[in-house]
């Protein structure tokens, strides 16, 4: 461990001192941290590809796969091939067009739910954590109450009452059961980040409460809710295919990944391995490179990294 | 503290009445949307309406409130209430009470949500101090990685494959070989064993805490590298202290507040997440016996289950809570 | 989720048409399934789900109650497959209707016992009928009663006379020529026995019955049921294998990794493994058909579907073959009938609207006046129970040989019921049909006669259920089949559905066992001849 280099000084080497940039706003801050990330710019290149998939999928693959004729049950299952580098889904439609159309009903509902649980947990993780007493007993309750329930059932009554599943139906339900991890974990950083001296300092010097949250409190304790948002953006895609398991997800013929991973798992073991794989490649690219994107994110709005 | 503790299990009362009510409410809308319970026992081929009556009557779901959607049926709620109250979470569809079936389950849930915990705990942990003491050299990469993969497989997909390539290939090898140890073999079991209580549940484990272990391991990291930065990290630094003392005693413990909370909340998850992975290995657990409830449109059981489930669930975050604040000495609860 | 209900029926390639005792040796299966091995003796593991109820039998309604149910009760009488005539190997030694088919005369065969001693006689099994058929017991079965006179009105139903111990009479409420094959159906009308009436919850758990298995130590819920042979069985069935353990698993794919770590013995292997298994066990997995019956309904009163020859174009549209190669691994076999090929009274040329021919459907469609372009077919399937694939790719077949757009609907398993219960669908829907006892009656009443069951069409044709109440009269079973047959005709005419395929199943068995048969009568692997190798 005593070889173990001390972090804090590899990071201020690579940033300027402290006091030096006096003028510039939190968001030039970070503006300035990005541009000198190449992890930034390479999750960002992959998420732009990912994003041009999922809403102008026209530019990656001509013709849909719900399009009359484009499948022919007689191709299904057939391996990769020079012609299709991808090969054919279990239901004879071409792969690569299979996976470049799913990915809007994939990708949108998990980015949508991240944005809302992330606006719902901050919001009130902070209000809760910040304020305490009276209002973080009642959030926290509230929190509670919605943390008990399970996701299934709630899902299943949900689509139910929705019998035309689509992006917003789909993304009301998953942010509706997936927002109190996100508020509790926020409300234990927010509680942590205010005993901290320059909060009473701020304090001290008459700052008032919205000031305080959104110079400080916010800043310094986003961190751990966007680690497990940008996983959470991971699992929302698994859980649109449970979803879809349970037959309260998107109705066929839409693609979606889920569904292309949960047909793909039988017929994998029988040998038919690139119905799970391609998918799944997809899926396990598109989660890295969120992921990786957080992870600069964070770097650079963290106060302490300048 | 004491004071804490006791505002705490006040403030409970109202919590599990609030849960109760929501999934009374879940339930009742269940019925009135999707449609009669009863019927969906008998499949295609309806008995006559007869049978159906006397068995809807039998299962307290002949209330007319039921057949008006959105009406929240409050004095079924309460029925309910005073059942719960003596401990009647009612009878499954062939009879049987469902405390007996969660009391003879439960135990194996636990085991199971145990073997995850420690598994998720200990491996996240260290992996995520390891990344976050060597950060953005290969052994953090290495975890980064590795955590995306745990995270972007669906677990029906990881539990599968699983059970196929470590408990089936390896442990079919393993138990019938002359040379290898019992308890290995078992280790690597395809489903459960009842000689084998803890053993034969390793693996169904792992993979159940195989998410969140990635979950753990980033926070930690994370936490680790913020607070390697943080002041009192410097001025322990600059007393001269060494990093093993810097990271044992003085970052560590802060760095795992978000983790401790995060394992608070998984504890809920995982008992989710039995669902699929019990199926999955056939362990006779409470997330089988909803699997099965679910399949078999078994409102009773799924009713019945989760309620207690609940209970069990709520009561462990407030332990947690507790824990929470033993944990932290600067959160002052007062 | 099983739902399927099979028949107790007995098939003539099964012990009894050979005249082989119930403790015969090795000679004794006649499927060419001949292991030189196999001797009585020793015990296996075979697969079973959470049976809904063993006693008493008369709530057992479904495949997993009646695949112990089978082994732990003998059957009032058979059904021959190959000829749909009785077979007197259970209980009853004769069963004699009089000349207008509607008073049945039952004579039970002397000296038969159930498990605890008591004699099997009329009283057993006026206390079971009487019992099931009232309402206020809600027993699963009670439906099979319905036709006898008097029944579902009170504690006791009028049409149940004791003539004697060993004999009582049946009056039904009017012909049935098939009453006798619809009493095959094990559960139903099974006896009961005083000790086990007396105390039915115990019962349950411990089943008293009357066949060569008895329960070994109480139900193992969600875990297992073992079944040992009965020292003092006097009956017919066949039991092999001393001791039969049978276990229970969360999903069939959980039971088939139990079977390559070397677990099970038996099983029927299930669709998503189905592949998987067939790549890996050779001879030792048999595909075997069944009488399961897979079909669309149409909404016949509903715009457009009330047109024939719209429903002819789209069946003719639907390439059954491909689908069952492509989407269903190769296991059914594309239906030519309504009534499945096993069954006696079925034909492998009725349907000449269940060829795949796009020009013709093309032509058909035409003909119909119907604009493809004026509607959307919606085709309801239920969710979560593997009919998402068959039913896309029927869809697509659709729209790319008649260019009628689909969208495809999927609710629950309790909803999708109570929108067939309302007729409320708006387009094709799929189902299931599991007979109860073999008669082609069993298919075309329930399922297109005017309020059958199970009809959820809305078809009615007086001309066609005339044709099946003319069957029901019939002296004989020849003169009866061709009448079905004749009613047949009308119904795949017309379509009010269109038969898809019937089922096939795949058991796979471990080297440790002998003599594995699917049985299509049981609808069930024939456990009882299953020898194990010592």
């Amino acid at each position: 461990m005593s070889d173990a280099s001390p972090p804090p000084a590899a990071a201020d080497a690579e940033t300027p001192a402290p006091n030096a940039d006096q003028n510039r706003s939190l968001w030039g801050d970070v503006r300035y941290q990005l541009v000198r990330s190449p992890l930034f710019w390479i999750s960002s290149v992959m998420v732009l590809v990912i994003l041009t998939m999922a809403f102008v999928p026209q530019l990656w693959a001509s013709t849909p796969p719900t399009a009359r004729g484009a499948c022919d049950l007689l191709n299904a299952r057939e391996k990769p091939s020079a012609e299709h580098w991808f090969g054919y889904t279990a239901s004879g439609c071409d792969m690569w067009a299979s996976v470049v159309y799913g990915t809007g009903k994939s990708v949108i509902v998990a980015i949508l739910v991240t944005i809302g649980t992330v606006l719902l947990g901050v919001t009130l993780g902070t209000l809760a954590g910040y304020f305490g007493g009276f209002t973080d007993t009642v959030i926290s309750r509230i929190t509670d109450d919605f943390f008990g329930l399970p996701f299934i059932l709630g899902a299943l009554v949900f689509l139910a009452i929705f019998p035309d599943r689509n992006i917003w139906t789909i993304t009301l339900v998953l942010t509706l059961f997936g927002w109190t991890s996100l508020t509790r974990v926020m409300r234990g950083s927010v509680i942590a980040t205010k005993q901290a001296d320059y909060v009473d300092a701020a304090r001290a010097v008459g700052a008032g409460h919205f000031f305080i949250i959104r110079r400080h409190i916010i800043s310094n304790s986003i961190a751990p809710v966007v680690v497990l948002a940008t996983i959470g953006l991971g699992s929302f895609i698994g859980a649109e295919a449970t979803l879809t398991y349970l037959g309260v997800g998107y109705q066929r013929p839409t693609v979606s990944w889920g569904l292309l991973v949960a047909e793909g798992q039988n017929l994998a073991l029988a040998g038919f391995w690139h119905l799970l794989v391609i998918p799944a490649s997809f899926i396990v690219v598109t989660v890295l490179s969120f992921i990786l994107l957080g992870d600069a994110l964070r770097d650079a709005l963290d106060p302490r990294h300048r | 503290m004491g004071r804490y503790v006791a505002r705490r299990v006040l403030q409970f009362i109202p919590v599990i009445l609030g849960t109760l009510f929501l999934l009374h409410l879940l339930s009742t809308l269940t019925i009135q949307i999707v449609g009669d319970p009863v019927r969906a026992l008998f499949g295609e081929n309806a008995p006559p309406a007869s049978v159906i009556a006397q068995m809807q009557a039998d299962y307290n779901l002949d209330d007319p409130c039921l057949q008006q959607t959105g009406n929240p049926c409050l004095g079924l709620f309460v029925d309910r209430l005073g059942q719960y109250a003596q401990f009647d979470f009612g009878v499954n569809f062939r009879g049987r009470p469902i405390t007996e079936l969660f009391v003879e389950r439960f135990p194996v849930t636990v085991r199971l949500t145990v073997i995850a915990l420690v598994f998720e705990a200990v491996v996240g942990i260290l992996l995520g101090i390891l990344a976050g003491l060597r950060k953005d050299r290969f052994a953090d990469n290495l975890v980064r990685f590795s955590t995306v993969l745990l995270i972007a497989f669906p677990v029906f997909v990881f539990g599968t494959l699983a059970q196929l390539l470590l408990g089936l290939q390896v442990g079919l090898r393993i138990r019938e070989s002359s040379w290898a140890p019992d308890w290995l073999g078992q280790m690597l079991n395809v489903g459960y064993n009842a000689d084998y209580p803890w053993l034969s549940l390793t693996l169904p484990g792992l993979v159940l805490g195989a998410f969140s272990l990635a979950a753990i391991a980033r926070l930690t990291r994370t936490s680790l590298i913020e607070n390697l930065r943080s002041d009192y990290v410097r001025t322990a630094r600059a007393k001269g202290l060494t990093t093993r003392r810097v990271v044992g005693v003085h970052t560590l413990r802060n760095s795992l507040i978000p983790v401790v909370t995060y394992i608070g909340i998984d504890i809920g998850l995982l008992l989710g997440g039995a669902l699929v992975t019990e199926g999955i290995f056939n362990i006779p657990g409470v997330g089988q016996l909803v699997f099965l409830a679910i399949r078999a449109n078994d409102t009773p059981v799924i009713v019945g289950v989760v309620t207690l489930l609940t209970i069990v669930f709520l009561v462990a975050n407030l332990l947690v809570d507790i824990f929470y604040a033993a944990l932290d000495p600067r959160i002052r609860y007062e | 989720m099983s739902v399927s209900r099979p028949l107790r029926a007995f098939a003539v390639t099964a012990s009894l048409a050979l005249g082989l005792s119930a403790c015969g040796g090795s000679d004794t299966t006649s499927s060419g399934e001949v292991d030189p091995t196999g001797a009585p003796g020793g015990s296996y593991t075979a697969v079973v789900n959470e049976p809904s109820y063993l006693a008493p039998s008369q709530n057992c309604y479904e495949s997993e109650c009646s695949k112990i149910l089978d082994l732990v009760n003998d059957p009032l009488v058979s059904t021959d497959f190959e000829t749909g005539e009785l077979v007197f190997d259970g209980l009853a030694e004769s069963i004699e209707p009089d000349d207008a088919q509607t008073v049945w005369t039952v004579t039970l065969k002397e000296g038969r016992q159930f498990h605890n001693g008591e004699p099997v006689d009329t009283d057993a099994f006026l206390r079971a009928w009487h019992y099931s058929q009232d309402p206020k017991n809600a027993q699963a079965t009670a439906g099979f009663m319905a036709r006898i006179e008097g029944a579902g009105e009170g504690s006791e139903m009028s049409g149940l006379e004791k003539v004697d111990d060993r004999t009582f009479t049946v009056t039904l409420d009017g012909p049935f020529s098939q009453f006798g094959q619809q009493m095959s159906y094990q559960p139903a009308f099974a006896p009961i026995a005083e000790a086990c009436m007396d105390d039915l919850k115990a019962c349950n758990e411990s089943p008293i019955g009357t066949g060569p298995y008895q329960m070994s130590g109480e139900w193992r819920h969600d875990e297992g049921i073992t079944l040992e042979k009965w020292a003092d069985y006097a009956g017919e069935q066949m039991a092999n294998a001393d001791t039969i353990e049978f276990e229970m698993f969360t999903t069939p794919t959980a039971a088939y990794r139990d079977f390559q770590n070397g677990g099970v013995d038996v099983l029927s292997v299930s669709p998503e493994v189905y592949l998987e298994a067939k790549g890996e066990l050779g001879p030792r997995l048999q595909e075997a058909p069944t009488a399961s019956l897979t079909y669309l309904g149409f909404p016949t009163g509903t715009k457009p579907y009330d047109n024939e020859k719209l429903r002819q174009a789209i069946s003719m549209s639907i390439d059954r073959s491909l689908i069952i190669d492509r989407v269903q691994n190769g296991l059914g076999v594309p239906s030519t009938d309504i009534v499945t090929p096993p069954i006696p009274g079925s034909r492998d040329d009725a349907c000449e609207f269940c060829a795949y021919d796009p020009e013709r459907a093309k032509e058909l469609l035409e003909e119909s006046g119907v604009d493809p372009e004026s509607f959307t077919l919606e085709l309801y399937f239920n969710s979560g129970s593997g009919h998402e694939g068959w039913t896309e790719a029927a869809a697509r077949q659709i729209q790319s040989n008649l260019g009628i757009d689909y969208k495809l609907k999927s609710t629950e398993w309790a909803q999708y019921l109570e929108l067939l219960d309302a007729q409320e669908f708006t387009g094709p829907f799929r189902l299931g049909w599991s007979l109860d006892y073999p008669s082609p009656e069993n298919y075309l009443r329930p399922i297109v006669g005017t309020n059958g069951d199970s009809n959820y069409t809305g078809y009615s044709n007086p001309e066609f259920d005339e044709l099946l109440v003319q069957a029901d009269r019939a002296d004989d079973l020849e003169e009866s089949f061709a009448l079905y047959q004749q009613a047949g005709d009308i119904a795949l005419q017309e379509l009010p559905i269109i038969p898809m395929w019937s089922g096939e199943v795949a058991v796979a068995s471990s080297d440790e066992v002998g003599d594995v048969r699917y049985d299509v009568g049981e609808g069930e692997i024939a456990f009882g001849e299953i020898t194990v190798n010592q």
